[in-house]
């Protein structure tokens, strides 16, 4: 072999990568020529030169500056009701015209559709109420009309849940044990991730939430997961179920229900159904602190009833991630899929 | 199963997905310093370096929703820090060509053009630890090769990822990436011989 060929095997060969054949042929040309053992000494020392430079360490504004970036460009991105209102609420802050515009409109429905509701819904011993078909016309001329509308055509039957939130006092039982204890070990999340969560005050109560979403925004601190907790409703009684009319041609309806309360009878476990041709479906079950934040599992289901993510929540902050992949076995890592809680457009 | 099935960045990558940007700076934390040293031995300035991997993570956060999960989260993230120092060096130009005249004497390019070589940063060789001086040698080689020579340099050599993962950040065949390395090292060699008698 000559000395050529012979120094393009000694990349190879000096990192341990060389075959047992070339290695063979290097070590023979080797012992028989100097210029090569030295073009190996050299090659050697260069690149242990290389590999020796010191690491630079980045400036500790490095972060900062990367993080005020993103929330210059993106100030209300991940929160949902800012994302929805967004144009509606030019000047205001936008959490907070959300909540008030919804607020306003959920009372505006409420009075409008009580009488149909008595009549139809309170002989069953359940509180139920229908959400306004698809195209319904809203209140013509008013920001809550407009926005609502718009509402309305974003995210098709979902949006009764946040038009008419259930909120019934009664004594339910707190919530039933986590799944989690009997499930394999979930991907928990780096503790660099988690310390924003340790100390952070609760969003506030449901009254409150708009206040609560503004400083969600504006604290770099606090989690930027959207908080979608069902509202405490003022009357009614009972286990409060939900019926949302999709307005689908295929006729799909979902299903919103409260199955537990807290003692304060704000929702403690909340369930989302679909239903088609008269099967119905769980797809998605949330759990959510007596202040309104996620809090334990979040479980979302695929059509087979199978759960396909489990997301526990500490008081609004992702504890820890589980999502199995088609046959029901634990992923080793995520699909990239968004959680359905987080996205109410998808139903 | 894939890489990215065993991809310890995935939880962080959905929540980032679903809008939640402490988990965006949970993976800048993590991965800032790789980027940094990336961009900065392919530039040789810290201060570029800095604006790259800013500039890096500001278009991974944008376009996250596009990551497709067939890599490692980290390969996606080294890429873009590499596509961001091309095109920084694309618009710097000869980088190396274009700085202050120090008192050493040039050294010839492969291409057989003068480079000028960069004054020492150093306010005073006499005050510099010959460590130092070695290491601002090395990196004044490396800032004269070319750059598709470079950026498999300091893949490989410097930040130590393996063929396979070169090839998947450079888009480049696994033979392609082995014999820009040989040349690379061979001009680093050469050049080492000339500015410090020996590599």
């Amino acid at each position: 072999m000559d000395c050529e060929k012979t120094r393009r095997l000694l990349h190879d060969y000096f990192e341990g990568l060389s075959s047992a054949g070339e290695k063979t042929l290097v070590e023979e040309h080797l012992a028989s020529c100097a210029d090569c053992r030295r073009f190996l000494e050299d090659l050697q020392r260069t690149v242990l030169s290389v590999k020796g430079l010191d690491e630079v360490e980045p400036p500790a504004w490095l972060t900062q500056k990367v993080m005020a970036r993103i929330r210059e460009e993106q100030p209300v991105r991940g929160h949902l009701l800012s994302r929805l209102f967004g144009r509606f609420s030019a000047g205001i802050p936008v959490a907070a015209a959300a909540t008030v515009v919804i607020a306003v409109f959920a009372v505006v429905l409420m009075r409008s559709m009580q009488p149909e509701i008595g009549r139809r819904m309170r002989p069953a011993g359940e509180e139920a109420q229908q959400a306004p078909p698809r195209e319904a016309p809203a209140v013509t001329g008013s920001p809550a009309g407009s926005a609502a509308r718009r509402k309305t055509e974003a995210h098709g039957e979902i949006k009764g849940r946040d038009v008419s939130a259930p909120g019934q006092k009664d004594a339910a039982e707190k919530a039933a044990p986590d799944r989690q204890e009997s499930a394999p070990e979930p991907q928990r999340l780096s503790e660099s991730h988690e310390r924003a969560g340790s100390g952070v005050a609760p969003a506030p109560p449901a009254a409150g939430k708009a206040a609560g979403a503004l400083r969600q925004a504006e604290m770099p601190g606090e989690t930027s997961a959207p908080a979608v907790a069902p509202r405490a409703d003022s009357e009614g009684s009972g286990v409060r179920k939900k019926e949302m009319k999709a307005g689908r041609p295929e006729g799909l309806t979902y299903e919103r229900s409260v199955e537990q309360r807290h003692a304060d009878g704000s929702p403690e476990t909340v369930v989302t159904y679909e239903a088609s041709g008269g099967v119905r479906k769980k797809i998605m079950e949330e759990r959510f602190d007596a202040q309104g934040n996620r809090h334990g599992v979040q479980t979302a289901y695929d059509p087979a009833g199978r759960p396909w993510a489990e997301v526990r929540y500490e008081h609004g902050r992702v504890d820890w991630i589980r999502e199995y992949d088609a046959g029901g076995r634990p992923r080793q890592g995520t699909s990239g899929r968004p959680w359905p809680w987080l996205h109410p457009g998808l139903h | 199963m894939t890489e990215a099935a065993h991809d310890e960045d995935g939880p962080l990558v959905s929540l980032c997905r679903n809008g939640d940007t402490d988990a965006f700076e949970a993976l800048v934390k993590r991965h800032q310093k790789k980027m940094l040293n990336i961009a900065y031995r392919m530039t040789g300035s810290y201060e570029d370096a800095c604006e790259i991997v800013q500039d890096a993570f500001v278009s991974a956060h944008k376009n996250i929703t596009r990551f497709e999960e067939r890599s490692r989260f980290s390969t996606w993230l080294y890429t873009i820090v590499v596509n961001q120092t091309r095109n920084h060096l694309k618009k710097a130009e000869t980088v190396a060509c274009r700085r202050e005249v120090s008192l050493d004497d040039p050294v010839r390019s492969e291409e057989g053009g003068v480079c000028l070589e960069p004054a020492s940063k150093e306010p005073s060789v006499l005050d510099t630890l010959e460590q130092r001086e070695v290491q601002a040698r090395v990196q004044q080689c490396i800032n004269r090769l070319d750059e598709e020579f470079r950026e498999v340099l300091v893949l490989r050599d410097v930040q130590g990822f393996g063929y396979e993962e070169i090839s998947s950040l450079l888009g480049l065949a696994a033979g392609t990436v082995k014999s820009r390395l040989f040349r690379a090292r061979e001009s680093v060699r050469k050049c080492l011989k000339k500015l410090l008698g020996s590599p």
